[in-house]
């Protein structure tokens, strides 16, 4: 079933909107959910709840992407579980991809001299819409959807030393755009 | 910059970026987690209270046929020269790393004790797969994949080398109508299983060449086209019970035949 037509069902208040979008995006959102938790049962609950979310968000919402909406969703809701379930653990894949983001936006200013998140919201999306289509998609799948580099390269068919190679090479020139901009 | 401005400033980048992403993502699953496992375990089952085969020399199977290799079959395989491209290196003199590529020379290889051959139905294209593994015996260092993780390709070995597994796929367009999977190692018996779409061939025996056992579990997807491959130098229980946990999904790549190619696929001993 098309996106649209899943969003006229939730439109029409019809419970089969939900099985057709868990039966579309539900494994896509398990998985991104897992990246973020390294827990199944988690991530399955994360995606169950969003599920009901996205039922009271639609309608008023009507989503351009049905898909990047509902993981959307998913992704915050398998956030908070994160940080509920364990602020100190470091090893989750979200972690890892934070962590080298991290080390390549270090700034010299101190803490109440950084960026507002909405400042680097709206900085990124700039860098990203100079960024070639292929690294765009390396860059959000890694940052954003938290993939591992191994998935990142069999989807994209190269291989996970290129991968690695040209994220590093994006994280370089994020870095760059952002002192650039005097937000780093 | 603090790492929860990143993550904040991340959970709000454009939609328009993140279904570009997500779009890349193609995790139509072949066998669901529950399914592949119910399935599988029943064929095990049902290998319980079968009798066992015993030697088979010829077996005609649905999208699959294996035969015994005859007495001195030599297998003469040409890998022509190619381009590797995309090759990443290190320039000694500046230190950068450069991207390139070379050409690799024509081999021709000699393969001259066939004692096991696979071929199949020929394909155009079939969808590519990759597996998650929920059961892998403990004791050995994993040296590509593991417990949990969506890959292609698994290997584990023990500290001394004295034991290994592998789990491998394999894909009916890979050899078309005119290649085979081949193996030189020397079998004592083998089990059939017919379940559904699934064909599971079980072989026993050593090596090449030498005394070290072998066990091939052999599942081919007669629809979808792919052979999953698990090989243990240890027991047969070792692949069954790695078979039982495996999940199956297609990843949306595609994989095709190419006549440019050898189409003569060798199977056998040991990590590689």
């Amino acid at each position: 079933m098309d996106d649209s037509r899943i969003v006229d069902l939730f439109f029409e208040r019809s419970e089969q909107a939900i099985k057709e979008l868990s039966a579309k995006y539900g494994k896509l959102a398990q998985v991104v959910c897992a990246n973020i938790l390294k827990n199944e049962s988690d991530a399955e609950e994360c995606v169950n709840d969003s599920l009901l979310n996205t039922w009271n968000a639609i309608p008023p919402a009507k989503p351009v992407s049905l898909c990047a909406f509902f993981v959307d969703i998913a992704r915050k809701k398998a956030l908070d579980r994160y940080r509920y379930n364990s602020a100190e653990r470091r090893n989750s894949n979200y972690e890892v991809a934070l962590d080298e983001l991290e080390g390549s936006l270090k700034g010299e200013g101190t803490p109440s001299e950084e960026c507002e998140a909405q400042a680097l919201t709206e900085a990124i999306d700039r860098f990203l819409g100079k960024l070639k289509k292929q690294d765009r998609i390396m860059f959000v799948s890694r940052y954003y959807l938290s993939d591992p580099i191994p998935v990142i390269a069999r989807n994209t068919g190269l291989k996970e030393s290129v991968v690695s190679v040209r994220l590093h090479r994006t994280r370089e020139k994020l870095r760059t755009y952002l002192r650039k901009e005097d937000l780093i | 910059m603090k790492r929860e401005v990143i993550s904040e400033a991340l959970n709000n980048i454009s939609e328009e970026y993140r279904a570009e992403a997500l779009e890349m993502h193609s995790l139509e699953v072949v066998s669901g987690p529950g399914n592949m496992k119910k399935k599988i375990v029943t064929i095990i089952l049902a290998a319980a209270i079968t009798a066992a085969l015993g030697a088979t020399a010829y077996a005609a199977l649905n999208g699959m046929t294996a035969r015994d290799g005859e007495p001195g079959e030599t297998l003469i395989k040409v890998e022509p020269s190619h381009v590797c491209e995309d090759v990443y290196w290190t320039d000694e003199d500046t230190g950068e790393e450069v991207v390139g590529s070379f050409v690799e020379e024509e081999q021709t290889l000699y393969y001259d004790h066939i004692t096991k051959v696979f071929t199949f139905d020929a394909m155009d294209s079939c969808n590519e797969i990759e597996f998650c593994a929920s059961y892998l015996p403990e004791g050995y260092n994993v040296l590509c994949g593991g417990v949990g993780q969506w890959i292609p390709v698994t290997q584990g070995v023990t500290d001394s080398n004295e034991r290994w597994y592998n789990i491998d796929i394999y894909y009916a367009p890979q050899f078309g109508a005119d290649g085979s999977l081949f193996c030189m190692d020397d079998f004592t018996s083998e089990e059939t299983i017919e379940d559904g779409d699934f064909i599971i061939y079980k072989l026993y025996g050593t090596h090449y060449n030498s005394d070290i056992p072998a066990y091939y579990y052999l599942m081919y997807n007669t629809v979808e086209g792919y052979l999953i491959m698990i090989d243990s130098n240890e027991s047969m229980q070792i692949c069954e019970d790695i078979a039982a946990g495996l999940e199956i999904r297609t990843t949306g790549g595609v994989i095709h035949y190419n006549p440019n190619v050898s189409h003569d696929i060798y199977f056998g001993s040991g990590l590689g």
